[in-house]
């Protein structure tokens, strides 16, 4: 299996495009962190949010076109125009292009709008475009329409899973000649009731996500979305290729000399399974206190890991984030001896996905 | 506030219409098609549910809805002639 990422789209709580990714490696850029106060049984309870906006996509699309089209695909589009521009190729036959998008959550505020509407209003009033919207599909097909890409679409949900399972997909495609690209893509939004679920589960009075703090709750919700534009072909400004991809239980078999992502975000839930783990400490990193916690964080390991791959460097893990983090500083890039990144993501029940990509062909 | 007026307000804010304002809207402009404001089928269906929860108004005739979505002022006096709103 070698399917290349030729281009990539980024929408994190650093900014829009890969530059914004590379300033928050690099450390010249903290994340958007915007505190919401989330109404509980004991009053209202601050919660620090990664917060991601999709800036700059009426470059795209006319504004009077993204009335209908709520925040989460509007981060799914942006980062989907961003992929293929980023990817410098003139794709002519578009009826060769699929799209596999996935999501831990969905559209979840524009799916509780909707209940919203048929619980205060009854099923004559529900709104017929937020029902359109809150249907995870129509992520793939309303990107499929402004991009006007005409091969297979699919979008894949299954929370901690979700990334392993794109990648599959895509590569698989790929392989079996389906199609010549494939516009794969993650992401999840916040809503108030994700705060709620946050603050229920143990993250109230957490300030920063502490990722390698494996058994304490350092969880912090995040939102976003990546897009990856992958094919066959070496292209011009190919970021590495999707080597392998494990699911299973327990321990995985990283390849040797791999450096390792772990998408490890303060959930003590999943945390204990990266406990686990033989590491090794000098190559292992954890990028979640760039891009905040989600179930799809693991695709944005997966761009963290392409871009190292192509500059030839490891980045460091951000030490701090939210209230606690420190002015920007440079920070230095450690030349990246393995020409293969493992990027880890495990669920709750210790079930996980292991996505490696390679810098060589 | 007239009628006619609250229900431009109502279509701007329900339909979620960007870079117009009630007072561009005059009460004859066509709803849909290029020469009105712009409107399309998804946004009758938005217009139904608009009558249904704000007006207790149902618009169940399609040959009737053709002639009621035609502008703001015929929408206002298809509400007035079921409401008897002023």
């Amino acid at each position: 299996m070698k399917a290349s990422i030729l281009g990539i789209g980024t929408v994190t709580p650093l900014g829009c495009g890969i530059e914004t990714l590379l300033s928050g490696l690099e450390g010249t850029a903290q994340p958007n962190i915007v505190e919401h106060t989330v109404e509980t049984a004991k009053g209202g309870i601050a919660l620090p949010v990664y917060t991601s906006a999709a800036e700059g996509l009426d470059r795209f699309i006319p504004r009077n076109k993204l009335r209908r089209i709520d925040r989460f695909l509007q981060m799914a589009l942006l980062s989907s125009f961003h992929a293929i521009e980023d990817s410098g190729l003139n794709l002519e036959d578009r009826t060769r292009i699929g799209i596999v998008f996935g999501t831990g959550y969905g559209p979840l505020q524009t799916s509780f709008d909707f209940l919203d509407t048929l619980i205060d209003d009854g099923d004559k009033c529900a709104s017929p475009t937020l029902f359109a919207n809150s249907v995870h599909n129509s992520l793939v097909s309303n990107v499929s329409i402004a991009l006007k890409l005409q091969g297979p679409c699919l979008t894949l949900t299954s929370f901690e899973m979700t990334s392993s399972s794109v990648f599959s997909t895509a590569s698989a495609w790929l392989e079996e000649g389906k199609v010549d690209y494939v516009l794969t893509g993650v992401g999840d939004e916040y809503c108030e009731v994700r705060g709620y679920s946050t603050i229920l589960s143990g993250s109230e009075n957490v300030s920063a996500i502490k990722p390698s703090a494996f058994n304490d709750c350092t969880y912090l919700p995040g939102e976003g979305f990546v897009s990856f534009l992958m094919g066959k072909e070496k292209g011009r400004k190919a970021y590495g290729s999707i080597s392998s991809i494990e699911t299973g239980s327990g321990n995985p078999v990283k390849p040797d000399h791999s450096a390792l992502f772990l998408a490890a975000n303060g959930d003590r839930s999943t945390g204990c399974h990266y406990d686990n783990l033989q590491k090794g400490k000098d190559l292992t990193r954890l990028y979640s206190p760039l891009y905040g916690g989600m179930p799809a964080g693991q695709g944005f390991d997966v761009a963290i890991a392409a871009l190292s791959l192509k500059d030839g460097r490891l980045y460091p893990s951000p030490e701090v984030s939210g209230a606690e983090q420190k002015q920007a500083e440079p920070q230095i890039r450690e030349i990246l001896h393995s020409d293969s990144i493992a990027c880890l993501q495990y669920d709750d029940n210790g079930n996980f996905g292991l996505i490696t990509l390679s810098g060589k062909d | 506030m007239s009628l006619e007026n609250e229900l431009k307000e109502l279509i701007i804010k329900d339909l979620k219409l960007v870079d117009i304002t009630p007072e561009e809207i005059k009460d004859d402009d066509f709803l849909f098609g290029d020469e009105g404001i712009g409107l399309d089928s998804l946004d009758a269906v938005e217009l139904v549910v608009l009558l249904q929860k704000h007006y207790q108004v149902e618009t169940k005739d399609l040959e009737e809805s053709r002639e009621v979505f035609t502008s703001v002022k015929t929408l206002a006096d298809y509400v007035r002639s079921k409401t008897g709103a002023a």
